[in-house]
């Protein structure tokens, strides 16, 4: 069927086909990208039977509106929105979060205006099946590629649904379904220590983690600015540039910290005061203009070890899918 | 950390490894910012690159992203299985197996590039600075041999090495929010050449018509870390007519 697929109705402010990104093309200055909170997008995928990088639709603060041009399956998760289905035949009910939803041909489904976080998914058995390009669905809004013709998602266009899911549709449970209530209420997010903070100031370190942030509206999936930081450093504040990570904290001679998402740009030459730890990553994604914000510092082999435990605990509670492909290998070019 | 024996380099030489984040690894070379630092990075490139390709014995290693820059390599480990320490000698392991590239085969790519004013909308400060005529600046600019010391900050966007000291410029006190793809720029003693139109903060002084970045290309990207660059005027009518990417 040529038209089968998903229909966008209304695209919200920012909606773009994503996976888990593209991460071993940075030496040619190809951001990693992928989904802003991966692990939403994880957990869509795993409750559908789909492997973990099938290419889902990430929404932002405003959700989005989509019809069924094709029986599916879809599940809806992120943060926090009211979210109902609109069937064919006319009746309506509330789309809750985490379980998949069976939806028929002409059925619609919209997610409404998040009440908390900043990015909801909706992912659907089978995968979002646009082209790879450079070993992925991500969509590189920097670049103009991937996703679904490099852009932003608009009215009228049509997402075809692959085949690719390799266990049934399951049921969230319910450990799952609690950790999710909670994964975004608090304001914590764990840090190291960055490598220039000899460089930056003790101080200028100390008081970041002291007083309460803000985000800013002035934050994209490239970087989340945080307002209320207060902190002065050297005028002439640049290092020679290197190579960036996601979730490292740099400081600009401005004095705003920007905390590097997921499509950030590979070099940089700011200082980096401090990095979000790996298990913290995905809430960098849920990071909402005008949310309060507290770094709090831990130690590289306990951000490790909570690395290990988060990792063990999601997959306790939502186990991953035997795939009959082999897992995505690094790149190497 | 229990002392390497390098087999090809000294104590002395070897590159400094820090843990900047949990599974981010840096290497960083002394020597500063020239073509030979680079070189130094480019070679460790490889080498990691290569014992990512021969899987490492006795332990699963998994490298995530490897991102060189001017006297450094960033290496991103996937959390799987992860062990610092094994990673710390895997990684000294590379570096101290890296071989030079051989170096007279390095490629020199010609980049056409017009300078006409409509394009060029720095070059009349640049060559205020530098104290010379407009028509001089260009021939310093388009003589000299740059090299692709890596590519970094947006698709494909190359950072070169090798600009006339005489013609180094600061950048811009606030970046332009649109530079055109294709803008040839300059950034104290770098030049790059944007690939798209982004916001940009370095003096352009001229625009390429070639794609320097197409990810429908195999490779994607016009130049490569350690490729010998010469930047070639052409007219606007050239321009005009070889031109590939949108304005």
């Amino acid at each position: 069927m040529p038209d089968a697929g998903i229909r966008v109705l209304l695209p919200g402010p920012q909606t773009t086909v994503q996976d888990l990104g593209r991460p071993g093309h940075t030496a040619i200055g190809v951001p990693a990208g992928g989904a802003a909170d991966a692990r939403a997008l994880i957990i869509g995928n795993r409750l559908l039977g789909n492997a973990d990088d099938a290419a889902g639709i990430e929404m932002t603060l405003i959700g989005a509106e989509f019809e069924l041009l094709t029986d599916a399956v879809v599940s809806l998760t992120g943060a926090e929105f009211n979210a109902d289905v609109r069937r064919s035949s006319g009746e309506s009910g509330h789309a809750a979060r985490l379980d998949p939803i069976v939806m028929h041909c002409g059925d619609r489904v919209r997610i409404a205006r998040l009440t908390s976080g900043a990015r909801a998914y909706l992912c659907v058995r089978g995968g979002v099946a646009v082209l790879p390009v450079l070993g992925s669905r991500s969509t590189c809004l920097a670049g103009a590629f991937g996703g679904f013709e490099g852009r932003s998602l608009r009215s009228g266009d049509i997402l075809p649904i692959g085949q690719d899911a390799f266990a049934p549709p399951r049921q969230a449970g319910a450990a799952l379904q609690s950790a999710f209530a909670h994964s975004h209420r608090s304001s914590a997010i764990r840090v190291t220590r960055g490598p220039h903070v000899a460089a930056i100031g003790e101080p200028a370190y100390q008081a970041l983690l002291s007083v309460e942030l803000t985000v800013s509206s002035r934050s994209n999936r490239m970087g989340v600015r945080l307002e209320n930081a207060d902190i002065s450093t050297a005028p002439d504040g640049r290092l020679v540039t290197q190579g960036m990570f996601h979730g490292a904290i740099q400081l600009p001679p401005g004095g705003e910290p920007i905390i590097l998402g997921v499509d950030h740009p590979t070099t940089g030459g700011y200082p980096i005061i401090a990095g979000v730890i790996h298990a913290d990553l995905h809430r960098i994604g849920q990071l909402r203009p005008g949310a309060p914000v507290r770094l709090m510092e831990v130690a590289l082999d306990a951000a490790r070890a909570i690395a290990r435990d988060e990792d063990h605990k999601l997959h306790e509670q939502c186990p991953p899918v035997q795939c009959t492909h082999s897992d995505r290998k690094p790149q190497t070019t | 950390m229990s002392a390497i024996h390098y087999a090809r380099m000294p104590q002395s030489d070897a590159p400094k490894l820090e843990w900047v984040a949990d599974f981010s690894l840096h290497a960083s070379f002394g020597g500063g910012v020239n073509a030979e630092t680079t070189r130094q990075v480019e070679d460790a490139h490889n080498a990691i690159m290569a014992a990512v390709v021969q899987g490492a014995p006795n332990h699963s290693l998994r490298i995530r992203a490897v991102t060189p820059a001017y006297a450094s390599l960033l290496i991103t480990f996937e959390t799987e299985q992860f062990e610092p320490h094994a990673c710390e000698t895997m990684v000294q392991a590379a570096l101290a197996r890296a071989l030079p590239r051989k170096r007279q085969n390095a490629q020199m790519v010609e980049i056409p590039v017009c300078y006409d004013a409509e394009f060029a909308i720095d070059l009349p400060t640049c060559a205020a600075f530098a104290g010379l005529s407009p028509v001089r600046f260009i021939e310093r600019h388009a003589e000299a041999e740059y090299r692709v010391a890596f590519l970094g900050f947006t698709p494909g966007f190359p950072y070169l090495l090798g600009l006339p000291p005489e013609l180094a410029i600061s950048r811009l006190d606030a970046p332009r929010p649109r530079v055109a793809p294709g803008s040839v720029g300059i950034a104290g003693a770098q030049t790059g050449v944007y690939p798209f139109a982004t916001p940009g903060g370095w003096r352009i002084v001229g625009r390429t018509p070639l794609r320097i970045f197409d990810a429908r290309r195999n490779p994607p990207a016009h130049l490569a870390i350690g490729d010998r660059v010469r930047f070639v005027p052409i007219s606007r009518d050239q321009f005009a007519q070889v031109v590939e990417h949108d304005a």
